[in-house]
């Protein structure tokens, strides 16, 4: 139940001091809108507060059940903040064929299948993006700080 | 008339015309299907080479390209729960259960002809509607777009009717997230808390790929398994017998089809709605006329087919508002209005009078495309075992998935803090899921939540505080008035129906 409390709890921390600080908006135009939306959702998340504190247990919108232990969700969040780092750091290139030749040895595979997943992965982003595309990708700090990038 | 009507069909007796619209058709399902690259990225390139071209097989190219790149997006919607597109997002909802429940041949094939007939139709109502687009366009201003918009916000609760406060505050936490941003009327950064990346507004896409591919994407790593087990992934003649299921129940729902065609083309029609918002809105529709609403998110085909119809249907009135009046119905008909000026042909009432023939050329080859693309997508689907990349390992699928998502959110608008959207929004759909909130509804509040404001404010300003009692806002007010009360008024009638019986 206070997990499921949290949810709407939260919301009506930050909605209601997000609301507020539209309320200090000089024109009416600008804080209007943010206040009806916000004071709305206030409410209904205080409706949903109080549906939650009191134990009733509303009916689920039909999403998957059985989901995987929260441990394993927060292993996977850390893979992607690795990742985005990663593309800070290196740049999209290398921070992609890092990751996702450590992703993929983390979990079992082999070293070859696990370095030409990575390799192939940019090359194939180099070719279709870069060259095709002609998208410029993120060069990555250190690249830039060395005078690579 | 029937002459410029024959000659749009003749230019594509020209080889290199043909050839163009086929090349473009091929594009089009490559980028749909790889997220990195959207649809209008790939027009963005190509647009500045069809100035060389001859102006038939340029335009036939962009054509192919608008055309078909949303069904090529549909096809990783329901294989991987990945939009390759933005209008592919709806149709995820119940695409990508099919595809666990081992229906994914079935999804593909409602999908397919359901969008490829659905671009037919809003090509013969394209044609049908030339002569009443002027005024039906003219007539909707601001404030009825605005009505049009509220209409679709009324659905966030149709969306979620089994848990309908936890549906209402995803759909206006959407509406509020799409407040964040600088607003351009008034000057005013709202809720940036200092931060760039905030003050450009958030971008539909890093919202999407994190709320429903990055929340699938970080399950499906968790628990270490494939998306289907490999026991459950139909290939060859099981597939391929799926796949025609899939296309018969297009047929067995045939008034759905048509009633989400001519919504989405109708949407089409009008300049300034996104295709994201004509898809919600005919799933939404769907639901709510079902008579089992909750089936819907947890797997049918009526699921599929509505947002399909609608998002094909949509650009046969987009192309018609475009060429008739000038204005864009869609983001991608800006980049043919570009190619039409390249060629120094203006868009407008004139080109009906004096290149009408071009006109027909340019419908004929969105009906080609979709004919032509649908052939295509149905071999890629039926015959190079494309669904069996949801049996691969989540140690291979993760990785690759995972990049293409993050490629395209950045590749969008070229900025880092697109990634660190995506990672936000990708624990808030994790969050949603776990705790049973709406994303779909939260997603739909943030599409109409961007147009809402807006509207609003130059009704208000343009047409004062009864703005609503425009004759036009009065039909929209109407068709809502009738559309929430055909229900109670269904049931009102069954109850009488079952009184008047003796027991």
């Amino acid at each position: 139940m206070i997990a499921r409390a949290s949810i709407p709890l939260f919301l009506i921390l930050t909605v209601g001091a997000a609301t507020a600080l539209s309320a200090g908006y000089p024109l009416l135009q600008a804080k209007i809108v943010p206040m009806l939306v916000g004071g709305t959702l206030l409410l209904l998340c205080l409706v949903q507060l109080l549906g939650e504190l009191a134990g009733k247990r509303p009916a689920r919108t039909g999403e998957r059940e059985g989901e995987p232990a929260a441990r394993a969700l927060l292993r996977e969040g850390l893979w992607l903040v690795g990742f985005c780092a990663a593309i800070y750091l290196l740049g999209f290139l290398t921070g992609l064929a890092g990751y996702s030749a450590g992703y993929a040895r983390a979990r079992g595979a082999g070293w070859g299948p696990a370095l030409g997943l990575g390799a192939s992965l940019a090359v194939l982003c180099y070719v279709l993006l870069i060259r095709l595309m002609q998208t410029d990708l993120y060069p990555g700090l250190l690249p830039r700080a060395l005078g690579w990038g | 008339m029937l002459d410029a009507f024959l000659q749009g069909l003749v230019h594509y007796a020209d080889p290199a015309a043909l050839g163009f619209l086929v090349a473009g058709v091929s594009i089009g399902i490559f980028i749909g299907i790889v997220p990195a690259i959207g649809g209008l990225t790939a027009m963005a390139l190509l647009l500045p080479l069809t100035f060389g071209m001859e102006k038939v097989a340029g335009l036939s190219l962009l054509m192919a390209i608008t055309a078909i790149s949303s069904t090529g997006g549909s096809i990783t919607s329901i294989l991987m729960n990945i939009p390759g597109e933005g209008t592919s997002v709806a149709t995820m909802l119940d695409g990508f259960p099919m595809t666990q429940k081992g229906e994914a041949g079935r999804a593909l094939g409602a999908m397919l002809l359901s969008a490829s007939l659905g671009s037919l139709l809003g090509v013969v109502l394209g044609f049908v509607m030339i002569p009443v687009v002027r005024p039906l366009v003219m007539a909707m201003g601001k404030p009825e777009l605005f009505l049009v918009i509220v209409l679709g916000l009324s659905l966030l609760a149709v969306l979620s009717k089994e848990a309908p406060v936890k549906g209402l505050i995803s759909g206006f936490l959407g509406i509020f997230i799409s407040l964040i941003g600088f607003q351009e009327s008034t000057g005013v950064a709202r809720l940036t808390f200092g931060s760039t990346v905030l003050f450009g507004k958030l971008d539909l896409i890093p919202v999407t790929m994190g709320l429903f591919a990055g929340a699938e994407l970080s399950e499906l790593g968790a628990a270490g398994e494939s998306v289907v087990p490999v026991e459950r992934v139909r290939a060859g003649r099981e597939l391929r017998r799926q796949i025609h299921q899939g296309m018969r129940d297009v047929f067995a729902h045939r008034w759905l089809w048509f009633r989400s065609c001519v919504l989405g083309y109708l949407i089409g029609v009008i300049p300034g709605i996104g295709g994201g918002a004509a898809t919600f809105v005919a799933y939404g529709m769907a639901k709510h006329t079902s008579r089992d609403p909750e089936r819907y998110g947890t797997g049918c085909v009526e699921g599929v087919i509505a947002p399909e119809a609608a998002s094909n249907a949509k650009e046969g009135g987009a192309l018609l508002t475009t060429l008739a009046l000038g204005l864009p119905g869609s983001t991608s008909m800006a980049f043919i209005i570009g190619a039409l000026l390249m060629h120094g042909i203006i868009p407008g009432p004139e080109m009906l009078r004096n290149e009408v023939g071009l006109a027909f050329t340019l419908f004929w080859g969105l009906a080609l495309a979709n004919v032509i693309g649908g052939a295509l997508c149905y071999v890629i689907a039926g015959y190079c075992r494309l669904s069996r990349i949801v049996a691969l390992p989540s140690r291979y699928l993760v990785p690759v998935t995972v990049a293409l998502v993050l490629l395209g959110s950045y590749v969008t608008n070229g900025h880092l803090g697109d990634l660190v959207v995506t990672i936000v929004f990708t624990g808030v759909g994790l969050l949603m899921k776990r705790f049973g909130y709406n994303r779909a509804s939260l997603l739909l509040g943030f599409i109409l939540g961007l147009y809402f404001e807006e509207f609003f404010w130059i009704s208000l300003q343009s047409r004062g505080a009864l703005f609503f009692l425009r004759p036009g806002c009065l039909a929209v007010l109407a068709v809502m008035v009738c559309l929430y009360s055909l229900e109670p008024v269904k049931k009102l009638l069954a109850r009488r129906a079952r009184r008047a019986v003796p027991a």
